[in-house]
């Protein structure tokens, strides 16, 4: 009995040792998540927050339907990004970093860009155009917007323009429409940054990519 | 004429610390947290646990029955975050594979959805007592951390905590026929954390490389000091249920100075203005049963199921970032094997927990693998743990 109970423990064990980091982090409440829009309005933006850093698109959209009729516009930037991540443009903003770090050259950058826009949907670009007025209405009202948030709006806003030059990355219009705001976002997010960084010139890079 | 002397004291005294904690910033109580294997792998704190020197953080009530030790030293790793992607990645680099296919492997992009990465060395600063109703303990902690704070940017930060817990507990006698006695506790604890912290966006871990050394010693440095105040109860019946139910952070006031610069702190630096803050108090209800095993199962013994409904009041006492109520059950489950072997389960925040304890005597070892939930909803931002321990004590 003693040796049945010994190897039975040593098995358990064993077995729990080899379970994988995906046992430990799935949640048996996933089901039981709160909707954000009946939340208070600090509730609102704590799960923002959380939604945000938790890369989840789908809290992402919620959070976003949840403040985007807030009349704050100390928020926008915030709700701005929201809608970015809910579109999917944090994730390929992280597929084209790491191109770049990469080392890839132009036509490297817009083969990236051309891939991920397929990814994107109508709904998506809507998105990102929702989130490009938010940015704008608050930088009419002199809020405070980060390298990041116009570096993941002007990203946007590049997907937008290449949808209008028909997929063809070669083919954008920086001189007018989203492209032209894209080059300015992105402008903007190199002004905020420290001269001479490393992400200075990963930012030039990206933007010489876009002529 | 002494009374009248003392109230003169006193009642300015709280009426100080009670407007500075009126007009003071949420502290979240993770701020002072030095995790302890043995509870990681029961799910989490429990109110009605009260058998060592956990009684301290579980419930002070606990104290009275906690059995006579004498803690020497302790030596703990917690690893938070995907321990073994990161080990993955690492390996892959090491063996030589492309850096260009590593970097835009989305394996790799992954993981900076949502980055979530700790390791914490806990001790060697670690000794206490627990005997006769009291306890005290000293404990320290010293990690680093890297976290995604929204969707392009990290926060670093290296910490050092330590904590300071003297408690007391006494017992009420209640009526022989009711066959219950009613334990009484209050902790009185001091904690300081210093952290050295900086963010970087996703654009700027390049140069946070290039750095090295300097992104620390040129970033910003807080110094947060508290003491606070718990309280609990714990009713005994037949030896075998218990029920407590305690106040943690009753009345929890900090202090946090914050500097432009670690190295302006290790010199002259004259710190920013104090900000003060509060602990939001926590107060959680939680039972124990401890189901008689009889001669039926000669080799298991001591078996514990613990249940607690943790921070009830979250919604008066820090409105602005209560959580999902799921998220404040808590389950675990103890079983001694053969005498040496502790087998430990539990679930907190939704996420299960596991763990052993390997009991030598003086020596004692333990190990926790876990789940723990970084955001308000269930699910969200599950982030995995894993604590080794060795432990010291008489």
């Amino acid at each position: 009995m003693e040796r049945k109970i010994s190897a039975a423990a040593l098995g358990g064990v064993v077995l729990l040792f080899l379970s994988c980091e995906a046992v430990f982090t799935t949640s048996l409440f996933e089901w039981a998540q709160r909707d954000p829009s009946k939340l208070s309005a600090s509730g609102k933006v704590a799960y923002g927050q959380d939604a945000l850093a938790s890369g989840d698109r789908k809290a992402m959209a919620r959070a976003y339907e949840a403040l985007k009729d807030t009349g704050d516009t100390g928020l926008y930037p915030f709700v701005a990004e929201l809608a970015l991540g809910a579109a999917g443009v944090t994730q390929a903003l992280r597929d084209l970093l790491g191109n770049i770090a990469a080392g890839t050259d132009q036509a490297g950058i817009h083969a990236a860009l051309e891939a991920a826009f397929a990814s994107f949907g109508p709904g998506d670009l809507a998105l990102i155009q929702e989130a490009a007025v938010l940015i704008q209405d608050a930088e009419a009202d002199a809020v405070t917007i980060s390298a990041d948030q116009y570096f993941i709006a002007g990203l946007g806003l590049l997907v937008v323009a290449l949808d209008d030059a028909g997929g063809d990355a070669g083919a954008i219009d920086v001189s007018s429409g989203p492209g032209q705001t894209a080059i300015a976002f992105l402008t903007s997010a190199v002004g905020l940054l420290v001269p001479g960084s490393e992400a200075e010139g990963l930012l030039n890079d990206l933007i010489g990519y876009f002529p | 004429m002494t009374s009248l002397r003392f109230r003169k004291m006193v009642v300015p005294l709280f009426l100080v610390c009670a407007a500075a904690a009126l007009g003071a910033e949420t502290v979240p109580p993770r701020t002072f947290f030095i995790p302890s294997a043995r509870m990681a792998a029961l799910g989490g704190s429990h109110a009605a646990l009260g058998d060592d020197l956990s009684a301290l953080t579980n419930n002070p009530a606990g104290l009275y029955g906690a059995r006579p030790r004498f803690h020497i030293a302790e030596l703990s790793l917690a690893l938070q975050g995907p321990i073994f992607s990161i080990a993955n990645i690492a390996l892959r680099g090491a063996a030589g594979e492309d850096m260009d296919d590593l970097l835009t492997d989305p394996a790799v992009t992954d993981f900076f959805k949502s980055v979530f990465v700790g390791a914490h060395l806990i001790g060697p600063l670690s000794f206490g007592y627990v005997g006769k109703g009291l306890g005290f303990s000293l404990v320290n902690s010293t990690g680093l951390e890297l976290v995604s704070r929204g969707s392009t940017t990290f926060a670093v930060a290296a910490v050092e905590r330590a904590a300071l817990h003297a408690g007391y507990a006494f017992r009420v006698h209640l009526p022989d026929p009711w066959e219950s006695a009613l334990d009484i506790g209050v902790n009185l604890k001091a904690f300081l954390e210093g952290k050295n912290h900086f963010s970087r966006t996703l654009l700027e871990i390049p140069d946070l490389f290039s750095d090295g050394a300097g992104s620390f010693l040129d970033n910003p440095f807080s110094l947060t000091t508290g003491f606070g105040l718990d309280l609990g109860l714990r009713w005994t019946y037949r030896d075998n249920l218990m029920v407590g139910l305690v106040g943690r952070d009753v009345f929890t006031p900090t202090t946090r100075s914050d500097y432009a610069t670690l190295s302006g702190f290790l010199g002259d630096e004259v710190s920013g203005p104090a900000v003060h803050g509060r602990v939001p108090t926590d107060l959680s209800l939680g039972v124990m049963y401890r189901p008689p095993l009889g001669q039926t199962l000669r080799y298991l013994g001591d078996l514990k199921l613990l249940l607690d409904y943790r921070d009830i009041l979250d919604f008066l006492t820090h409105p602005d970032s209560t959580v999902n109520p799921l998220l404040k059950f808590g389950l675990g489950a103890e079983i001694r094997v053969l005498g040496a072997l502790q087998l430990r389960a539990g679930l907190s925040e939704g996420l299960p927990a596991w763990g052993f304890g390997l009991d030598y005597g003086v020596v004692k070892m333990h190990f926790a693998m876990f789940g723990a939930e970084m955001s308000s909803e269930p699910g969200m931002r599950p982030v995995f743990n894993i604590i080794l321990g060795l432990e010291i004590s008489l």
